[in-house]
C-alpha cells in the first residue's frame, strides 16, 4: 500500500511539472526606446454610402494609384462585385459584377482578393478554387490562370492574399502572399510568397519562413502568414511575420538583403504553444481546440507593414490582443499600435488604437495618409462606410 | 486501497456535480440577459453563433432551419456573435427578427459560456440542470 501510494505521489508530480517555453525576449531599442519624432494626427474622413446590400467589412479592401487617378474598391461577397470609388470626390465610379458561373465567370467571391492595375484591367485570386483572373469595369474575363499546385513544386504553400496582405503588382509580376498548405517539422523549405508573370504566367516561390517558426509549434494558420510591401525607391520587398519582430527586406527574386529588428512597445515577449514543433503535425487539426484558440487570440502579434511612397516611411501595425483571463470573461477587442519607421527602419514613433472604434484590418494608404475604418461610426449609421484619415505630423498632437 | 480509491471516485463525483450546476447558473443568467427566461418544465433554447465565428456550413443549415420552422418549434432561438447586423437583417428579413421565439445577443454573452460551441445548438433545460445538448453539425 506505502509502495503504491509513492508511486502515485511521483506520477502525480512529474506529469504536474509545465513544460519550459522558449521566449522571444524583446530588445528595448527600436521598441521600447526610441526618438519619437513621428505622430500620427486625425485629419478628416472619406467616407462613401453604401447601398442596402453592402456591409461594413469585407475581405479585399483596397486604394489604388492608377494613371486615371487613386480609387478605392473592394468585393461585396454577398452579390460578386466589385465596388470601384474615385477617393477624391468618394464617388461610385463602377461596379464590376461578375458571375459565379459559365464561361465568363469567376466563382463564388466569399474568400477572394484582387488589385486595380488599371480601369481596363482588375486582377482578382478566388482563394478557395485557386482561379487567378484579369478582368475590367465591365466584367469581361481577359484570361484565367490556376494557382494551385498540388505538383510538389510548390512547397507546400498556398496563396492566399488578404485585406492586411494584398496582391502587389511590381513591373510585369504579381506577388502573391503564400500560408502554409500544412504543419511541418522544418519550415526551411516553405515559401512566404508567389511571384506569377503576367506575361509568361511563370511562377516562382520566394523567401522562406524564418527561422523562428523552426522554434516551436505557433498554433493557428493565421500565425503563419506573412504580409509584404514594395519599397519603389530601393526596389525591395519588406516582409513581416506575425511572430517576428524582425523586418524582412528581399530583392524582387527572393534573396535576403538585410533584416531589421522592430517590436510594438506594447509586446513584452512571444512564445509558442508548443516548443516541441512535432505538435502540429502529431495533431488531430479537425477537432476544436481551446488551448489553441485561446492561445491565438490572447498571444499579440505583428499583422502587416505598408510603405507609404508619399512620405517615405514604414507603418507597421501590430494587435495588441486581450490577455487570456480577460478573453475568458468574453472580450474578444483587438487593440492594435501602428509603429512609424523611417528609410532606414528606425522606429521615429508609435500610436496605439482602440480597438472597439478603429478596425485593425482596414487600413489602407492613399497620397492624404492612412485611412483606418472607424467600427463605431457605422454601428450608428449602417449605410455609410467612414475611415478616419491620419496624417503624418512631427508635432505631438495634445 | 480501496479506502484510497472511493476517495478519488467521490472527489470526481463531487467536483463534476459542481461543474454541471456552475454551467446551468453561467447559461441562463447569459440567457436572462439577453431577456431569454426558461419556463417551468421542459425547455429549450436554439444558440447559433454568428457567420465567421464557427462552422460556417453548419451556421447557415441552423439558419435555415429556423427560418423555415420558427412558428413551430418550441424552442427559442438566439443568435450571437453576429457581427454585421446590417447584412445579417438582409439574410432573415425583419419579419423573422421581430418574432418573438428569436433574440440577438448583441453583447456576445453566450459566446463566451462553458456549453458555448462554433456549432449551432440546441440546449433542453428540466428543473435546473442541461439536460440535453445537440450540435447542429452534419459531419
Amino acid at each position: 500500500m506505502d509502495r503504491i501510494l509513492v508511486c502515485f505521489l511521483l506520477i502525480t508530480l512529474t506529469s504536474g511539472c509545465r513544460e519550459e517555453f522558449v521566449e522571444i525576449h524583446f530588445e528595448k531599442e527600436n521598441s521600447t526606446d526610441f526618438n519619437e519624432q513621428f505622430f500620427l494626427v486625425e485629419k478628416g474622413r472619406f467616407e462613401i454610402d453604401l447601398d442596402n446590400k453592402t456591409g461594413f467589412a469585407h475581405r479585399s479592401m483596397q486604394i489604388n494609384s492608377t494613371s486615371n487617378g487613386e480609387y478605392f474598391s473592394f468585393i461585396n461577397e454577398k452579390t460578386n462585385t466589385i465596388y470601384i470609388h474615385e477617393v477624391e470626390t468618394s464617388k461610385l465610379a463602377y461596379k464590376v459584377k461578375l458571375e459565379h458561373q459559365g464561361p465568363n465567370s469567376v466563382g463564388n467571391l466569399q474568400v477572394a482578393s484582387h488589385t486595380i492595375i488599371n480601369l481596363d484591367s482588375i486582377v482578382v485570386y478566388n482563394i478557395n478554387t485557386g482561379g487567378l483572373y484579369l478582368t475590367n469595369t465591365k466584367s469581361e474575363i481577359y484570361w484565367k490562370e490556376n494557382l494551385l499546385d498540388y505538383s510538389g513544386d510548390s512547397f507546400g504553400v498556398n496563396p492566399e492574399p488578404a485585406i492586411f496582405s494584398p496582391i502587389v503588382k511590381i513591373n510585369d509580376d504579381l506577388f502573391i502572399a503564400c500560408s502554409i498548405g500544412r504543419y511541418l517539422t522544418d519550415y526551411s523549405k516553405t515559401y512566404s510568397v508567389l511571384k506569377f508573370n503576367l506575361r509568361s504566367r511563370n511562377r516562382e516561390y520566394l523567401y522562406a519562413l524564418p527561422q523562428v517558426y523552426n522554434s516551436g509549434y505557433w498554433g493557428t494558420v493565421f500565425k503563419y502568414m506573412p504580409s509584404f510591401d514594395f519599397n519603389p525607391i530601393t526596389r525591395h520587398i519588406v516582409l513581416n511575420y506575425p511572430i517576428d519582430p524582425e523586418l524582412h527586406v528581399m530583392s524582387l527574386d527572393g534573396k535576403e538583403i538585410n533584416r531589421h529588428y522592430e517590436s510594438s512597445k506594447y509586446i513584452e515577449s512571444m512564445k509558442p504553444l508548443r516548443t516541441n514543433i512535432s505538435y502540429g503535425i502529431k495533431k488531430d487539426h479537425g477537432v476544436l481546440d481551446t488551448e489553441q484558440t485561446e492561445y491565438s487570440f490572447s498571444t499579440s502579434d505583428f499583422l502587416r507593414i505598408i510603405y507609404d511612397p508619399y512620405r517615405n516611411v514604414y507603418y507597421r501595425i501590430a494587435y495588441i490582443r486581450p490577455s487570456i483571463e480577460s478573453l475568458r470573461t468574453g472580450n474578444r477587442n483587438i487593440d492594435f499600435s501602428i509603429s512609424i519607421l523611417d528609410a532606414n527602419f528606425i522606429k521615429k514613433g508609435e500610436r496605439k488604437f482602440n480597438g472597439q472604434i478603429y478596425k485593425s484590418s482596414m487600413v489602407l494608404l492613399s497620397s492624404e495618409g492612412l485611412n483606418i475604418a472607424r467600427k463605431d461610426l457605422y454601428d450608428s449609421n449602417e449605410d455609410l462606410l467612414s475611415y478616419t484619415i491620419f496624417k503624418l505630423d512631427k508635432t505631438k498632437p495634445e | 486501497m480501496k479506502c484510497f480509491f472511493n476517495c478519488c471516485v467521490l472527489l470526481v463525483l463531487l467536483s463534476s456535480c459542481k461543474s454541471e450546476e456552475e454551467n446551468y447558473i453561467e447559461l441562463t443568467t447569459s440567457l436572462s440577459k439577453v431577456n431569454v427566461q426558461l419556463t417551468e418544465g421542459e425547455t429549450g433554447v436554439i444558440i447559433i453563433p454568428g457567420a465567421g465565428s464557427g462552422c460556417g456550413s453548419c451556421i447557415s443549415q441552423a439558419t435555415s432551419y429556423v427560418l423555415d420552422y420558427i412558428d413551430t418549434l418550441s424552442s427559442n432561438v438566439v443568435f450571437t456573435g453576429v457581427v454585421d447586423m446590417k447584412l445579417f437583417r438582409l439574410e432573415v428579413g425583419d419579419d423573422f427578427l421581430a418574432n418573438p421565439k428569436v433574440f440577438i445577443d448583441k453583447e456576445n454573452h453566450l459566446m463566451n459560456t462553458h456549453v458555448s460551441s462554433i456549432y449551432p445548438r440546441q440546449l433542453t433545460f428540466s428543473g435546473k440542470k442541461i439536460k440535453r445538448v445537440v450540435d447542429f453539425n452534419p459531419y
